[in-house]
């Protein structure tokens, strides 16, 4: 009867296992796409994509472990939940909220100094992303 | 009454209560303040009333360490001083300049702010400054409004503009007419005299470049022959000792100070987004705003750290202006106020055709001038560039001494050995950095630090601002400072020192005014002190 029960509780708890692993490998591949999602609409939210650019690319100079455009978007929003609040939103206020994304991060001092510009993290990680969307769209 | 020294005998002795050596800023005012009192005062001048080549010349020096002008052209040896050339930027020094910062070596004013307060609104009077109120909030108006800065580490300020005061031109008739006061031109302090075993000074030994060597007694002696001249006298001086007058620490000459500056964008720009320029780029008259208080001053305004933003950053007080960035008129704009003048002087413009065709290909930007020229509101610029300039660090190697080269009188001429360090390339990094967290939590705009701040050679980012400071500082202790805290000199109980090399730490702010209240507030002291004596006598 003890054998029996404890072959019943393993059986169950190898059951609830792979329950519970088979949505967490579902989600996170859910969330990389809507990382991804946000990582395309934030890209559209700057107005110069050129200067971006520039900026980007110096940016992944000095932090090459972002190069991820997920990762970028998950950085930006400040992690997975805000990712998938922020990619519901329309683009007006996306751009708002970046903006005081942008003035929270100067006044914590999370700024960081890229070709002698000193912008706020998430600055540079948006200029980032547009410097990745480009590198992608030409095949590099 | 002026009297030119290359007409005195060989060997007269003239006689004084007090004689003051050198007619700039800091002797002016003394002499203007004792013209009321009952002493008979000498005021020496090595020049005459204008400019000489050949007087000038007794400045020439050698400078040896960071880049620095001509010794012969930093200053001025006429009757004015360098008030002859200087150009009226005037602001006393702050409250936190006359601490004692533990992150600043050899800073502390014997004295705090509040004690020079008095004087510095009298300096106002001598230097045709308006009112004494140097903060934004006083200057505001609905046209003219300063930044608001979220944080607690940046202000706005303003600096007043003198005339600029000529101080020889505008004080000559008075100091002419004061009957107590014999100007004497054309006179060289060569020595001061003292006996062999020191203490008080006994005679000034002077000449003009006739060769004609008098003397002046005095019962006190001013020399205000400025930050350079001052520590070069003191050590020519050596019937006591063989080291110069006053220097038993050997710091007569030590903790030389300019302010280094760092000219229009070399600390960067700024890439605005709203930018309110009107308060801080254009200088003019502008009425005190601040309640009860009346008046007007020419000023313009800049930005500054908080006395907090300077302790939490620990760095050393700095100054920074901003302007639009030389921006290319538009080829239509150009055309269109060419046709304007024209037409307005009843002139048939040349190439008329040609100049319609500018202005209607470019009729965007031509509306948009038109629109703010009419309005009256501020165009936005499109890049902002910095000035920065700042506080030195007293450092004892900073440096006047003296040469081997003489001069006209065979006195050795002086070496300039001007010291900056990284600590001031980290100062103005810091302000930068500081400036743009806090444009950017504001919102106002980006700032783009040079390359030159962070890694260029320091010689090609700063210069100096021809303010000559520290050489003779001022200490409590004999053992820190040449003069005490009534500018006298330790150990000679009848020689005082004025002017800026008295500084203890020069701040960031212009020195004349500074130099200007410290004078008038010795012409007290020294009043004071006599009156003493003359009442002990009797």
């Amino acid at each position: 009867m003890k054998s029996l029960a404890r072959r019943k509780l393993l059986q169950h708890l190898v059951l609830a296992a792979l329950l519970g692993a088979l949505p967490a490998s579902l989600r996170r591949a859910g969330a990389g796409a809507r990382a991804e999602a946000l990582a395309a609409r934030l890209t559209g939210c700057l107005s110069d994509a050129g200067g971006a650019y520039r900026l980007g690319a110096a940016y992944l100079v000095v932090a090459p472990e972002e190069a991820d455009r997920a990762r970028l978007a998950l950085h930006i929003a400040g992690g997975a939940a805000r990712a998938r609040a922020l990619a519901r939103r329309d683009t007006p206020d996306l751009r708002r909220w970046l903006r005081g994304r942008q003035r929270r991060d100067f006044a914590a001092g999370r700024t960081v100094e890229v070709a002698g510009w000193v912008l706020s993290r998430t600055e540079a990680r948006l200029c980032a992303l547009v410097a990745l969307a480009r590198r992608q769209a030409a095949g590099g | 009454m002026f009297t030119d020294a290359r007409t005195i005998p060989a060997g007269t002795t003239l006689t004084a209560d007090v004689c003051i050596v050198g007619a700039g800023a800091a002797g002016i005012s003394i002499a203007r303040e004792l013209a009321h009192s009952p002493l008979d005062v000498c005021l020496l001048e090595s020049g005459g009333l204008e400019y000489d080549l050949d007087t000038q010349q007794l400045y020439r020096g050698r400078s040896v360490g960071f880049p620095y002008f001509p010794l012969e052209i930093a200053r001025l040896r006429f009757f004015g001083g360098t008030t002859n050339h200087w150009g009226g930027a005037s602001r006393p020094l702050d409250d936190s300049d006359f601490e004692a910062r533990d992150w600043v070596p050899h800073s502390g004013w014997p004295f705090r702010r509040e004690a020079l307060d008095p004087y510095y609104r009298r300096a106002h009077g001598v230097l045709e400054l308006g009112p004494y109120a140097y903060d934004a909030g006083s200057w505001t108006t609905d046209e003219r409004r300063p930044l608001r800065f979220e944080g607690e580490s940046l202000r706005s300020a303003v600096l007043q503009q003198s005339p600029p005061t000529r101080l020889g031109q505008v004080y000559r008739e008075e100091l002419r007419r004061a009957r107590n006061i014999r100007t004497c031109l054309n006179a060289n302090l060569l020595e001061i005299e003292t006996a062999p075993t020191g203490g008080p000074v006994t005679r000034l030994r002077v000449a003009s470049l006739e060769r004609n060597e008098f003397y002046v007694e005095a019962r006190a002696y001013v020399l205000a022959t400025g930050g350079i001249e001052n520590p070069r006298l003191l050590l020519l001086s050596r019937r006591a000792d063989p080291a110069g007058l006053g220097n038993e620490h050997d710091l007569v000459g030590r903790f030389f100070m300019d302010h280094p500056i760092a000219a229009w964008g070399k600390p960067g720009t700024v890439a605005p987004y709203r930018f309110p320029l009107r308060f801080y780029a254009q200088r003019g008259r502008a009425a005190l705003t601040a309640g009860g208080k009346s008046g007007a001053a020419e000023l313009w305004g800049f930005i500054t750290p908080t006395a907090e933003g300077l302790r939490r950053e620990r760095m050393l007080n700095w100054g920074m202006a901003v302007r639009r960035a030389p921006e290319p008129d538009p080829e239509g704009v150009v055309a269109a106020r060419y046709l304007r003048d024209s037409l307005l002087e009843l002139d048939w413009p040349e190439d008329l055709f040609e100049h319609v065709a500018s202005v209607m290909g470019d009729l965007e930007n031509v509306a948009e001038r038109g629109w703010y020229a009419m309005t009256g509101r501020e165009r936005p610029a499109e890049r902002i560039q910095l000035m920065y300039w700042a506080e030195p660090l007293p450092n004892p190697d900073s440096r006047v001494y003296l040469s081997e080269e003489r001069d006209f009188f065979g006195q050795r001429r002086v070496v300039l050995d001007w010291r900056l360090s990284e600590h001031d390339r980290l100062n103005i990094r810091r302000a930068l950095q500081l400036l743009a967290r806090e444009l950017g939590r504001a919102g106002i705009g980006r700032v783009r630090i040079d390359p030159a701040v962070a890694e260029g050679d320091l010689r090609s980012l700063f210069e100096g601002s021809f303010h000559h400071m520290g050489t003779t500082r001022m200490h409590a202790d004999p053992s820190q400072g040449v003069v005490d805290r009534n500018c006298r000199v330790h150990g000679v109980p009848n020689l005082y020192v004025a002017g800026s090399s008295v500084f203890p730490t020069a701040g960031h702010a212009n020195p004349t005014v500074t130099i200007v209240a410290l004078a008038l507030r010795l012409a007290d002291h020294i009043q004071e002190r006599m009156k003493v004596t003359v009442v002990d006598a009797g």
